[in-house]
């Protein structure tokens, strides 16, 4: 087990290299620099932007940059926000707690909604619920989430007033503090969350449902009512149970899906999480805070599989390692 | 309670159909038969002949809801196909326990041996759970388990395929029921295993006087274990004979034909081994008037069957199904 951890973080290692590379060069090739947009500032001096341009090594060959990027990684730097002048490690780690609380709350909701109804189309398949739950399930598939998103602060935060439009916590509670705080960040976070979940539950009730339909034909299942078991037991001891262990290795594919998907969810939702930061970084040409982010999307698309895997390998006897 | 014939198990007139494209064919059609207390009852036939449908149908095991029984099956004097599903479910297990033909996917891959022995004591039983526990490692040791502590609380992956199938039959036993249907409970294993297998069943069957019926299509498996056997062709009992009358004085065509095409050791190699001509027919092609079998003997000639087959008592206890038996030869 352990073995296959340590096995799966050491590939990670090239995989990383590759990644650097690309993204290094897909980023010196996007048009303009990170001055580019301060020249339409007529307060702007164009020769002292030429001298800062000198001054941060953008003429220098792309090896250079490339090594001295790399180097300063290995050093714990990551170089300096352009926009914001401050280190990106910084910049990132301000905004990481955002998106890791909205993820967390994001998945929660996700397997919330999405097992009761896998369960409902499972068990009653070909039936009108399941019927009901599929359409539903292809609609949310086929919606944008920057159109759901949009739907949703329509209809919650400008129509009916329940939620806030956006950002993190109220001017009040954070001045208040404490519990209020506390509280307001969470009713931040609900709206966001929900929309997300609602509309990406696709998958893991999908599968559930198929696994449910499968089990209920499995030989294992005749046998348990060759015992006398009354139904409601046989689903809930046979079928439910075996189903969830697939599902339950869902769980890290949807902590990366939601990290992905923060990026139009936490723009939309004007949410100053890492998706946020990402966009606005690509549009300010803030290559430094670009490149950070994708090697931690990288990371953390890595760590999500491996959570997958050591999921599964805990909840099925089938593949414990001894 | 019994019934007058002394029968424990009574079938009449037992018709199992499948829903094939909108239209309901019967893949069992009108099978009687009785199952005495103490016997081992084989039922022989080739695949498709419709004899694990008639085992399923006796507890209504059949998967999905595109499947109609009609016909009576008593067990003990009631009506097993007249009962509620929640009644059903007090046979099933208790009165009739079942063995089936793969152990690994009749298993259920993430319970341990041991609860899946228990799961039928906690729905019959109030045992606590250590009497459910010593019931089970009193079973496990009864089938021949090398370390049934060790099994107890294994998973079905780490036991070998023989492991398995003991652990499938002390499923069946662990509420004493006083019929076991075992389908084809040695096709998956193993030659080697197959025999152990059997002595085990045969062992069990003496000791706990229970009723067997073994559903097979391995004619060896009839001979080793039997009482008395029936033929199945195209889901009718074609022949039905206690095991030596039925092995020594073999009357129907289907039967005759079976019996020659089994290799036996004293044959010397030479000559062919017989081979039945064509195939069962699917559900849907299935002949549905006169003599099933006339098709894979068009040597006779069509005069020699009857129109609607009825059954011929040969000696005590052996009947034929349709008249032809007397008219044929091997061609």
């Amino acid at each position: 087990m352990w073995k296959t951890v340590i096995r799966r973080l050491l590939i990670l290692i090239p995989q990383l290299v590759v990644l650097s590379l690309f993204i290094f060069f897909i980023a010196q090739y996007m048009p303009g620099d990170a001055l580019t947009g301060k020249s339409v500032d007529p307060n702007a001096d164009p020769q002292r932007l030429e001298e800062l341009r000198q001054q941060w090594g953008f003429y220098d060959p792309w090896y250079v940059k490339y090594v001295r990027w790399v180097g300063n990684i290995f050093k714990g730097d990551l170089g300096r926000s352009y926009t914001h002048q401050v280190p990106v490690t910084q910049v990132i780690s301000d905004r990481a707690g955002n998106t890791f609380w909205l993820g967390l709350m994001t998945v929660f909701f996700q397997y919330l909604i999405s097992i009761p109804l896998g369960i409902l189309s499972g068990r009653y398949h070909d039936k009108i619920p399941d019927r009901a739950i599929t359409l539903y399930s292809y609609v949310a598939l086929a919606m944008p989430t920057v159109v759901a998103c949009l739907l949703s602060i329509f209809t919650f935060s400008f129509g009916l007033k329940w939620f806030p439009f956006g950002g993190t916590i109220s001017i009040e509670a954070y001045a208040a503090g404490g519990i209020q705080a506390f509280l307001s960040r969470i009713h931040h976070m609900i709206l966001p969350a929900l929309t997300v979940a609602l509309i990406s539950t696709t998958s893991i009730t999908q599968f559930l449902r198929s696994e449910i339909v499968d089990y209920e034909q499995s030989d294992f299942v005749t046998t348990a009512r060759s015992k006398g078991v009354p139904k409601r037991v046989i689903y809930s001891r046979h079928i439910f149970r075996n189903s969830m262990i697939p599902v339950s290795s869902f769980m890290g594919y949807s902590i990366v899906g939601v990290l992905t998907g923060a990026i139009f969810t936490e723009s939309v939702f004007g949410y100053p999480g890492m998706g946020k930061l990402f966009i606005d970084s690509v549009f300010s040409r803030d290559y430094t805070v670009v490149n950070a982010l994708i090697i931690f999307f990288a990371i953390l698309t890595v760590l999500g599989t491996l959570l997958s895997d050591v999921i599964m390998s805990l909840v099925d006897p089938r593949l414990k390692v001894k | 309670m019994i019934s007058i014939s002394g029968a424990i198990l009574e079938i009449k007139n037992l018709v199992t159909s499948f829903k094939i494209r909108g239209e309901y064919y019967a893949a069992v059609d009108g099978v009687s038969l009785s199952i005495h207390p103490n016997e081992v009852f084989a039922i022989v036939g080739e695949s498709g002949c419709g004899k694990s449908a008639l085992a399923l149908s006796i507890l209504q095991l059949h998967k999905g809801s595109a499947t109609k029984v009609e016909g009576v099956i008593e067990y003990k004097g009631r009506n097993l196909l007249a009962m509620r599903d929640d009644e059903l479910n007090g046979v099933r297990g208790k009165e009739i326990g079942m063995i089936f033909q793969d152990p690994l996917t009749a298993l259920n891959p993430l319970m341990k041996i041991g609860a899946q022995i228990e799961e039928s004591l906690s729905v019959h039983t109030d045992m606590n759970a250590a009497q459910k526990s010593e019931r089970a490692h009193e079973l496990l040791t009864s089938v021949g388990m090398e370390r049934p502590n060790l099994v107890y609380s294994q998973y079905p992956h780490e036991l070998s395929g023989g492991m398995r199938q003991r652990a499938m039959i002390a499923i069946a036993l662990v509420c004493r029921p006083s019929l076991v249907i075992a389908d084809e409970p040695t096709t998956a294993l193993d030659v080697t295993i197959q025999a152990q297998i059997l002595d085990l069943l045969r062992q069990l069957q003496r000791e706990s006087q229970s009723s067997v019926i073994l559903i097979t299509h391995d004619l060896s498996v009839v001979a080793e274990m039997a009482h008395r056997v029936a033929v199945m062709y195209a889901g009718q009992i074609v022949e039905i004979a206690e095991v030596g009358e039925l092995f020594h004085n073999p009357k129907h065509p289907y039967t005759r034909s079976l019996l020659a095409s089994n290799p036996s050791l004293e044959s010397t190699g030479e000559g062919l081994l017989h081979v039945i001509k064509g195939m069962v027919p699917s559900l849907d092609r299935m002949p549905r008037q006169g003599c099933r079998f006339a098709p894979r003997m068009p040597w006779i000639s069509p005069e020699a069957h009857e129109s609607s087959p009825v059954y011929h008592t040969v000696a005590p206890g052996h009947e034929v199904l349709c008249g032809c038996y007397e008219h044929f030869r091997f061609e």
